[in-house]
């Protein structure tokens, strides 16, 4: 068997022993029969017996041989010849294909925007929607009671509501509590919000807090009702749980992406986070508002008394300067308004055709 | 770049010779293979990353070579993926138990970062010689655990010291086929930067502190953030939003400062056997690096860190060379063995950064 001379490629060979580097040659015959030689050796082995590592851009190429030497080349497309000619290899040639040509770059670009895209927008909100359901109802008791302590110690004073109002509203919170099937511990505690003002939010175990300040805005009772109706839509929908998978998943996405890129990537991923998160907050609040507004419509409650006191709330908040946080998980108030608004429109248009 | 010799020493550059478009092309297949096969290339794609960046590192005129195996780093990235839902959802539903379950991390931790150590440095080789990692669960418990938890209770003045510890555990205990790597820097060289991040840290808030004393009320504002959202007035917003805006640059400065002389103590303290190394990262530089690499991955919403990481391989390969006291021919290989991915891949889904 003749050596075919046109395919002699040059490089180094490392014999495994000591980092002695030698200049090498490397030829292979009709027969697939590999022969490399150096100053002092030569080694000639099948190369289906070769281990060829992937081709990686233009990285070195490295060969390795049964006896543990490895011989290393620039030489790339001489290397993918001899692979081709042999046959071997031909699925890692694939990846290296999509990776050099320059007609793929758009096509995979497309392929991962759009799916970045729409997993962030929709395949994490119904993949932890789908877990939050599949999970047992009953969150930590523990974590809700912590966090109401904490705020009590910091934020709130006790409530000075009278209690008939009290009971009265309590009355009408088990009404809307009474005909969810899930087993939460459902319980409507009045503070004092001072310097959080007029406001409600429900912890995770099914306990809504709601200001005396929130009752004093509100002209009627329905219109508290709402407010709770919402509230509990919260806990239904294990807004809580769902909002720990989601940051969870997407923490993990974005610093996978950005991860070990430099270490400013921290500062990179902070505000795309910030954005993605209150968005999927938004999501959240408009899901509570639909529950408010079903359960208010189905009662034959007028929607009209959200957005009204909604709107009070937020002239209060103009006329206070301030309370609510700017980067606050929930939309600002007016935004918030807005979208009742629309929601209530749109239901209320939607009976009114049939 | 100076000086080619050193105390006899021939200084060999290393040299990086990636190229940003070419690598841009090979990330966005592993990005997209790892979406298409819901994540499950992204093992493949972590080998192939390495590989480019391993492979086209030169010194003397041959690559390093990255020779893991993408199943080893499959297998253990699933069962981190598990203990990371365990993680989840015990600290959830038991948050008195999960303190256990911390504790317990903090025991394995050692355990994970040895392994993780070892298969990095086993699965790297340089002229088919392997490195390797024989650190001890002790010292990575002493060295990670123990003497961090103790700077709770120095007010952070031990920190240095357990940096400069750490580098020592973790250089000192690698070996380049048979030859040992030393670390001959004390804790003193540590002190003096984080001395000085206090310093600048320092001098920083008293400069906003004035600017804003002066500026905020110059524009009428006289109040606080929310009021000036709430009037909509932009003049103050603009100063508030310059202020921040100066004050992440200025952390950017901070952490090119930090990285760049620590990076240059660790390798100007490094030896093995008696050869050693010269790094002159630049904070200009690096800063200039960050910032502007900060930017592009901003406006071109991520697709320019494939750039971002090839332009700052280049300037650190560019700034470090080897100093060669006899030829490279002759180190000699250890035996050589196979370790599970799993401490590796453990250590990156918690994010442990390790290494140099």
């Amino acid at each position: 068997m003749s050596v075919i001379p046109r395919n002699i490629i040059r490089g180094l060979f490392f014999d495994g022993v000591t980092s002695k580097s030698s200049d090498a040659t490397l030829t292979i015959d009709d027969a697939g029969l590999v022969h490399l030689r150096t100053n002092d050796q030569s080694v000639n082995d099948h190369i289906s017996q070769l281990h060829i590592s992937p081709r990686i851009g233009n990285t070195p190429r490295y060969l390795y041989f049964p006896n543990g030497g490895k011989f290393e080349t620039r030489e790339n497309d001489a290397i993918d010849k001899i692979l081709a000619m042999s046959g071997t290899g031909k699925g890692a040639g694939f990846i290296h294909n999509l990776e050099s040509k320059l007609r793929y770059v758009l096509p995979t670009l497309i392929i991962v925007i759009v799916s970045s895209w729409a997993f962030v927008v929709y395949g994490i909100p119904t993949l932890a929607k789908a877990a939050a359901f599949a999970l047992p109802a009953a969150t930590s008791e523990y974590i809700s009671r912590e966090a109401l302590e904490i705020m009590d110690e910091r934020v709130f004073s006790p409530s000075e509501l009278d209690s008939k109002s009290k009971k009265r509203l309590i009355a009408r919170f088990n009404d809307i509590t009474k005909t969810q099937s899930d087993k939460y511990n459902y319980q409507l505690v009045f503070r004092v919000g001072n310097k959080i003002g007029a406001n409600a939010f429900a912890l995770p175990s099914g306990t809504v807090v709601m200001t005396d300040e929130l009752v004093e805005v509100a002209r009627n009772d329905q219109e508290i009702v709402s407010v709770l109706a919402h509230e509990v839509g919260h806990v239904v929908n294990r807004h809580s749980l769902r909002r720990t998978l989601q940051g969870s998943v997407l923490a993990l996405l974005i610093a996978t992406f950005t991860g070990d890129t430099f270490s400013a990537s921290t500062l990179i991923a902070t505000l795309p986070t910030l954005l993605i998160e209150s968005g999927y907050s938004r999501d959240f609040e408009r899901e509570a508002d639909q529950f408010s507004l079903d359960y208010l419509l189905d009662n034959k409650i007028d929607p009209e008394n959200f957005g009204n006191l909604m709107v009070r709330l937020d002239e209060q908040d103009k006329e206070e300067g301030g309370g609510r946080n700017f980067f606050s998980t929930h939309p600002a108030t007016s935004e918030r308004v807005q979208m009742f608004k629309q929601g209530r429109t749109r239901k209320f248009s939607g009976k009114s055709d049939k | 770049m100076e000086q080619p010799q050193e105390q006899g020493r021939t200084a060999l550059p290393f040299e990086f010779t990636g190229n940003g478009f070419e690598y841009f092309k090979i990330w966005i297949v592993n990005v997209c293979l790892s979406i298409v096969t819901l994540g499950i290339y992204s093992a493949w794609a972590k080998v192939r990353n390495h590989q480019y960046f391993y492979g086209n590192t030169i010194l003397s005129g041959s690559s390093f070579a990255y020779l893991a195996n993408p199943i080893a780093i499959l297998k253990g990235r699933l069962i981190a993926f598990f203990v990371f839902i365990i993680y989840l959802l015990i600290s959830r539903y038991y948050p008195v138990e999960s303190i256990i379950f911390s504790l317990l991390f903090a025991i394995l931790l050692p355990w994970v970062i040895v392994r993780a150590l070892t298969f990095r440095a086993r699965y790297t080789s340089y002229r088919n010689i392997r490195f390797n990692f024989k650190g001890s669960y002790g010292g990575a418990l002493m060295n990670f655990i123990l003497l961090p938890f103790a700077t709770l209770f120095t007010l952070g003045l031990l920190y240095p010291y357990v940096i400069q510890q750490q580098t020592l555990y973790i250089l000192g205990n690698h070996s380049y086929g048979a030859s040992q790597f030393s670390f001959s820097a004390g804790a003193g060289p540590f002190y003096k930067v984080f001395l000085m991040i206090i310093l600048i840290g320092i001098g920083l808030a008293i400069f906003m502190g004035i600017l804003s004393a002066i500026f905020i009320p110059l524009a009428g504002g006289g109040s606080d953030l929310k009021t000036a959202i709430e009037n909509e007035d932009y003049s103050v917003l603009t100063i508030i939003g310059a202020i921040y805006l100066f004050t992440l640059v200025f952390y950017l400065y901070i952490g090119a400062y930090y990285i760049a002389s620590v990076t240059n103590i660790i390798f100007n303290n490094a030896g093995i056997e008696e050869h050693g190394f010269t790094s002159n990262l630049a904070t200009n530089d690096m800063f200039m690096l960050y910032l502007t690499n900060t930017l592009a991955i901003l406006a071109t919403v991520g697709l320019f860190i494939p750039w971002a990481k090839v332009r700052m391989a280049r300037y650190r390969a560019g700034r470090l060379k080897f100093l060669a006291a006899e030829s490279l021919d002759k180190f000699i290989a250890d035996e050589s063995g196979k370790v599970s991915a799993m401490g590796e891949e453990i250590g990156e889904v918690f994010d442990i950064d390790i290494g140099l």
